[in-house]
């Protein structure tokens, strides 16, 4: 069926609003406003699921947190979501600072809100699992039983309307999640020590069993298309651990995640801060559908070109781009950007490396430029 | 394999069950405590070295000062009597306003298995409590502070300066993820460290010049 020729005019018609989401703190503020909602020729996620088929997109998908094709959802039902100042979900506003900066997360652990860095992390001095070959004796798998579905299922359908891809995204993944409950020094010599590693592999094993059964009965009352799991595994210079260690202690049980949801046909974008390209055969190996490497930190260009064969792809951050730019300049920079990638089967990405420099009051007119040419190249594909 | 040879070899690769026996098994057969010491110590060396040249990882370094100390553990009733092995007092933290202890802690570890006896005063610490670490431990050869933001290294700077106001002779070595030897050497520090594991190194040239 040929396609839609692009509309300058019709697409950047504004047909609606995207909702708020009013219980999310970010950058010192608390939620993020309607935004509008322009005509596309397809619907958003159908653009973007088109991508991961292999299929030429109708324009080069963009995903974040915000304002983007990716609709994050993240229901406050979940206790790290609340406890991590991130209920991305259609519920009344949280007024995080009435309820004090330690809130309580999935495992009973206390995790400490900083504004700084606008995140929460275990309550210093807290080690919830002092020895992991006991960890039964300390912690209790979360029980999903205890989770209001009925309010997720009901609470949610206006925020979940609308053409963007339903993204699920699960905060503190397999290290993550150790670091968390050992404290960062235990965990990391935990994951090498051959002494600790059956208590590791036994709670990974089990800790996955509870992110599958969380994807699975959210599938059955959400229409999940993306899941976008938090685990971090790079410091500012390179992996916290090695590529041997994460293929032993980790892939195994971030697999079994992923292959729960490519059985679902979902979407899995593994979110990795830090500079971590070393780990990247990790990735494939483990079934991530695509990763935002730090732009700062990663080259992101060698990945394309070494990866290309492979089943992964990355999103890629808009540049760098100054207040004293004109338009006419963030244009040609699109237009060099859109040129660069235009046939790599990437993603677009607003970059938010805290580079000072950074205005992202410029960022629209970026994405806007990059949807037109993108739109315009590939309107004649089949 | 020489019985130093094998503990040397079991701190580096992080077996801290097993260093201990080894350990006593070469103080038994004669070698001298702090012979064993300077082993370990070379061994730490070597992990530093690998870990700032990517060949191993924050992990594989920790269990190895873990085995250290595992190691340290069974010399020190043998060397109580000797005279002291220290390099000196080291007092170490993360400046105002920054909440990273990871990068601290990994430092710590580091310059306490090359043979500092290390103050760690822990994170957020205003300027002033580095000067009165100074004043209130013995031996004190050097200060190292930790600024993992950008936002904190005004508070960086501030720590430096503080500390070089008060004892204008103390080296004094910086590190962090946004740090570099430039800034370092701007804000008036002796020395910098890109990583734990060149950080022990940099420490001793720092407290040999001095």
């Amino acid at each position: 069926m040929k396609r839609e020729p692009f509309d300058p005019v019709k697409e950047r018609e504004v047909i609606g609003m995207y909702p708020s989401v009013d219980s999310v703190e970010l950058a010192g503020m608390i939620g993020i406003p309607p935004f509008p909602r322009m005509y596309r020729p397809i619907e958003r996620r159908e653009n973007f699921k088109m991508l991961f088929r292999g299929e030429r997109p109708y324009w080069i998908p963009v995903c974040g947190w915000f304002g983007a094709d990716t609709n994050m959802f993240r229901p406050r039902q979940q206790a790290d979501n609340y406890a991590n100042h991130q209920a991305f979900d259609g519920g009344e506003r949280i007024d995080y600072r009435k309820l004090g900066n330690v809130l309580v997360g999935w495992f009973d652990i206390e995790l400490q809100w900083e504004e700084k860095v606008c995140g929460a992390t275990a309550k210093p001095g807290v080690t919830k699992i002092p020895d992991i070959n006991y960890w039964e004796d300390y912690v209790s798998m979360p029980d999903l039983d205890q989770m209001d579905w009925k309010a997720i299922e009901n609470d949610n359908t206006e925020y979940l309307a609308g053409d963007r891809i339903i993204q699920l995204g699960i905060q503190l993944g397999f290290w993550e999640r150790l670091m968390n409950l050992m404290g960062v020094a235990e965990a990391a010599v935990a994951l090498v020590d051959e002494d600790q590693q059956d208590g590791v592999h036994r709670f990974f094993d089990q800790l996955a069993d509870v992110y599958v059964d969380y994807i699975r009965r959210m599938k059955k009352i959400i229409n999940v298309e993306s899941v976008f799991f938090h685990d971090d595994w790079g410091t500012s210079t390179g992996p916290f651990f090695s590529l041997d260690t994460c293929r032993e202690m980790i892939v195994p049980y971030m697999k079994r995640v992923t292959d729960c949801c490519h059985e679902l046909g979902i979407i899995f974008e593994h979110h990795c801060c830090g500079k971590a390209e070393k780990l990247i055969p990790a990735m494939i190996e483990e079934g991530d559908d695509y990763w935002y490497p730090q732009p700062s930190l990663n080259n992101v260009d060698a990945m394309i070109e070494t990866y290309k064969e492979q089943p992964i792809t990355f999103a890629v951050a808009s540049p760098v781009m100054t207040s004293d730019m004109s338009d006419d300049t963030i244009r040609k920079m699109a237009q060099a950007w859109f040129e660069k990638y235009k046939d790599k089967g990437i993603l677009l990405t607003m970059n938010i490396d805290a580079i000072a420099e950074n205005d992202p009051s410029k960022y629209p007119l970026f994405e806007d430029t990059i949807y037109e040419l993108s739109r315009i190249a590939y309107q004649d594909a089949e | 394999m020489s019985q130093i040879a094998e503990v040397k070899t079991m701190v580096e690769t992080g077996k801290s069950k097993k260093v201990g026996a080894a350990v006593q098994a070469a103080l038994d057969a004669g070698i001298a405590a702090q012979t064993i010491l300077d082993g370990m110590i070379e061994s730490m060396g070597v992990v530093g070295e690998k870990f700032s040249t990517g060949e191993i990882f924050v992990p594989e370094m920790l269990i190895a000062a873990k085995a250290m100390s595992k190691g340290v553990e069974v010399l020190k009733p043998v060397m109580a009597g000797e005279n002291s092995t220290s390099l000196g007092t080291c007092i170490m933290g993360t400046v105002a306003g920054d909440l990273h202890d990871i990068g601290k802690n990994l430092v710590v570890m580091m310059l306490e298995s090359s043979g500092f006896d290390m103050v760690d005063l822990g994170v957020d610490v205003p300027a002033d409590k580095f000067v009165e670490a100074v004043k209130e431990n013995e031996n004190v050869v050097l200060v190292a502070c930790s600024g993992l933001l950008t936002t904190t290294m005004p508070a960086l700077k501030e720590a430096v300066q503080t500390v070089k106001a008060a004892y204008p002779n103390l080296p004094v070595i910086v590190g962090g993820a946004p740090v570099t030897p430039e800034y370092a050497a701007e804000i008036g520090a002796d020395g910098y460290a890109p990583d734990a594991g060149s950080s022990a190194s940099k420490a001793k040239e720092l407290i040999n010049k001095a």
